[in-house]
């Protein structure tokens, strides 16, 4: 290894020691690589001026807006959405699934935390906290499947095709809303995702008390899949839209 | 920073000050002529969307983090000027740094590197940001600003090597 690549080693380990310091002072290609302070730029005042008077007239009209603001009432929301599709799908055919009460509570209060808490996680300041929404990816089909009693009863493509509209068409307005609020923050893709997941959630909390198929092959292509393709569908379309605010 | 999350103009003109000349030096490294735009948009979304700073976080990493997205969006939806330009001249005998011929020719040759590659020797060389903390801005693994860094700083030594042979 040159004394080059030594240096380039312990530059990019941030553990310069002092040969390779001596190393880059006596050499013309690794000296210009040194950490240093920048050169000063006096020719920028002007406009950090006026950089400076717009911030400071945004700063005097503004209003301190929390983001806990949003992020509760994107949960309320949502949680309401889920209720009322709920309702109106009982009035149209309140039918219970065939399935072990226990589990089909359980599973539904996991679903309404995620449609409601889980906004509040996706719409946290940060890079970390949405990540952890991701994980849902794989718990929630599972838990879909686990509260299904099994029983194939909607045999056919016409016969199913309603619960995926179900799932879709609950969603458009919570991830509409929600669209709009990540256009206040940093294009970030895990955090639509993490948002259009919990959006997506009211739809599967509907469904879930309503919906007579148990099978795993039913909830996982008409419950769990449109769920899952609305969160992917979710990215391309925060990336169309323009980000108003660029903080995390 | 807590009396400028509450409206403080004061408060936000001391933390203007302190780092907006410095930033915007970087933002010129990162996005060439637009750095005046960017660094506007930068301090524009800090003031609107002060409610999501999370008490407690040191400013600097937080308005970095910032203003790199704010880049990202500006390279995003304007294509950099492409350097078109030969390297500036370098001197015969290389000094010490800072040299403003040399500084001249390292800029024009950070210009030259990918976005990514820019982005980690920016906030490494000139900022004084560690790794671990470019990892937290950019949204990635310490190990990843790390590649991008060393093949950063090989390309950036390849041009220079490159210009002054035919210096």
């Amino acid at each position: 290894m040159s004394d080059c690549d030594r240096f380039l080693e312990s530059l990019v380990s941030d553990r310069l020691d002092e040969a390779s310091r001596a190393h880059a002072a006596s050499c013309p290609l690794c000296g210009p690589l040194l950490p240093r302070e920048p050169p000063h730029d006096p020719g920028s005042a002007a406009s950090l001026a006026a950089v400076h008077g717009r911030a400071l007239e945004v700063l005097r009209t503004a209003p301190l807006r929390p983001w806990t603001r949003d992020a509760a009432r994107i949960a309320l929301l949502q949680a309401a959405v889920a209720l009322g599709v709920t309702v109106m799908l009982g009035m149209r055919n309140w039918t219970a699934p065939m399935a072990n009460h226990m589990a089909l509570a359980g599973v539904g209060a996991v679903l309404l935390v995620i449609a409601t808490l889980g906004s509040v996680l996706a719409l946290a300041p940060g890079r970390r906290r949405p990540r952890w929404m991701l994980l849902l990816i794989p718990v929630v089909p599972v838990l879909l499947v686990l509260s299904g009693n099994g029983v194939h009863t909607r045999t056919t493509v016409q016969g199913a095709l309603p619960c995926l509209v179900t799932v879709v068409l609950t969603a458009v307005i919570p991830l509409a809303v929600g669209l709009a609020l990540l256009r206040g923050m940093a294009l970030d893709a895990a955090r639509t995702g993490a948002l259009a997941l919990s959006a997506a959630a009211t739809g599967l909390f509907a469904l879930h008390w309503h919906c007579t198929d148990g099978s795993a092959s039913h909830l996982m292509v008409y419950h769990a899949l449109p769920w899952l393709a609305l969160a992917l569908l979710a990215v391309p379309l925060r990336r169309a839209l323009p980000t108003e605010n660029h903080v995390p | 920073m807590e009396r400028f999350v509450q409206g403080d103009e004061q408060a936000f003109s001391e933390l203007y000050t302190r780092h907006a000349a410095r930033l915007q030096g970087a933002l010129r490294r990162i996005v060439g002529s637009a750095a005046g735009d960017v660094l506007q948009t930068t301090f524009l979304s800090i003031v609107r969307a002060r409610g999501r700073y999370q008490r407690g976080a040191p400013f600097r990493p937080w308005l970095y983090t910032v203003a790199i997205n704010a880049a990202r969006d500006h390279l995003r939806r304007h294509r950099r000027e492409e350097p078109t330009e030969k390297l500036p001249d370098a001197p015969a005998d290389p000094a010490p740094l800072p040299d403003p011929g040399l500084t001249r020719t390292v800029e024009a040759a950070l210009a030259r590197l990918p976005e990514a590659q820019r982005e980690a020797i920016v906030l490494h060389r000139f900022e004084g940001f560690s790794f671990k903390q470019i990892a937290e801005m950019l949204g990635v693994t310490e190990t990843a600003v790390k590649v991008r860094a060393h093949r950063g700083y090989e390309r950036l030594r390849t041009l220079l090597a490159a210009h002054r042979d035919s210096a």
